[in-house]
């Protein structure tokens, strides 16, 4: 009995202790020399430099993002299949931070269609501004290149509902651009913890 | 004896329990609801809200009541041009669905019609029938 006391008390210690999310993606150990000696630095995947333009007509780069946590996704105005269920999940995450300005969102579309009309048509349907949230456009191969950074599958096909596919995952970016937490942005579950991450990501230090 | 039956009666009685517990946990859902989940919930959401100004919801819907001869016409075909929802106006297309059949689509309709606090009038087979006969 003592002794199951003891496991519990260890296990519910090590909870106490994680209050701290994951880095994700590739790591790298590189040596670098400091005051003459070697020391390993770890380096992280983080996210490169991008620009487009949001629904507003306004250039959105990574220095938009500085100095603040992000979440990011893939959609089209026109998907049939997940992204409704998505931009429902996503108001929550804008719901929730809203007046925090510590939190941005940044929705990429993916189809060709998706002009800077067609975005400002569609964040005035679902109340949303641009200042905490940029739906963006760009040149589709730019769109494609930082998908991949942010571990998103996206891809043209005609035999897709709506001629794209994609996944439906939402991404955390920290400060340091680096990819802190995912989850199925369909799944209102997963995004519930997914809330839990980001305010665990804005109390580190 | 009486206590070897009785043990012999346990896993018995044990096992009509679990069926019974099946019975009520896992009810058998009706076709609709399964063509709902399938072809219909990925926009109008699991429980027929919609999307802020974006999708139309099912729930309570007001053009319903007033269409109940169009739901076939437009499950079939899709819908496409402004549209007034419960007093807010929608315009955005909706797919059609072209592969469902007759009884597909009378089951379908008759679950809207009973589900989502909506009390609209079942409609029989021949009058879903009929609608589709007189979509445009
Ligand atoms: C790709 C998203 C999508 C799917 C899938 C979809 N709808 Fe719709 N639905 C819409 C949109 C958008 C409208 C509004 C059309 C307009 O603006 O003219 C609409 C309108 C409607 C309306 C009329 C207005 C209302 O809400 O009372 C009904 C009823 C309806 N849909 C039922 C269904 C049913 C049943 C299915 C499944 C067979 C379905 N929809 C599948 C997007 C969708």
């Amino acid at each position: 009995m003592k002794y199951i006391l003891f496991l519990l008390l260890i296990v519910l210690f090590a909870c106490e202790q994680e209050k701290k999310l994951p880095i994700l993606g590739e790591r790298q150990a590189i040596d670098k020399e400091v005051n003459g000696k070697i020391v390993t630095d770890t380096v992280y995947h983080t996210v490169p430099a991008f620009s487009f333009i949001n629904q507003d007509g306004q250039t959105v780069t990574d220095k938009t993002f500085e100095g603040k946590i992000y979440v990011t996704d893939f959609f089209f105005t026109t998907c049939p299949s997940i992204c409704p269920k998505m931009k429902q999940q996503m108001l929550r995450v804008y719901e929730k931070y809203k007046n925090d300005d510590r939190v941005l969102i940044l929705s990429h579309s993916i189809s060709r269609e998706d002009s800077v009309a067609v975005l400002k048509e569609y964040a005035k349907k679902i109340n949303i501004e641009s200042k905490k949230w940029h739906l963006v456009t760009g040149k589709w191969t730019d769109i494609e290149t930082m998908a991949k950074q942010y571990f998103i599958g996206v891809q043209e096909d005609a035999d897709e509902p709506g001629g794209y596919l994609h996944n439906g995952n939402f991404v955390l970016v920290d400060k340091q651009k680096r990819i802190r937490a995912t989850c199925d942005g369909t799944n209102p579950k997963d995004v519930e913890k997914f809330l839990l991450d980001m305010d665990i990501l804005l109390n580190e230090k | 004896m009486k206590n070897k039956l009785l043990w012999g009666a346990l896993p018995v009685i044990f096992f009509a329990g679990l069926l019974i517990g099946n019975i009520f946990v896992f009810k058998t859902k009706e076709q609709g609801q399964i063509l709902y989940e399938q072809h219909c919930a990925s926009c109008h959401m699991e429980k027929g809200e919609g999307l802020a100004q974006l999708i139309p919801p099912v729930t309570k819907s007001d053009w319903l009541a007033q269409n109940p001869s169009k739901l076939a016409c437009l499950i079939r075909y899709g819908q496409k041009g402004e549209i007034t929802v419960n007093g807010i106006k929608y315009n955005q297309p909706m797919p059609p669905n072209s592969r469902l059949t007759e009884i597909e689509i009378h089951n379908l309709v008759n679950y809207i019609f009973n589900n989502f606090e909506n009390q609209v009038q079942k409609r029989s087979l021949d009058k879903i029938r009929e609608d589709l006969n007189t979509c445009n």
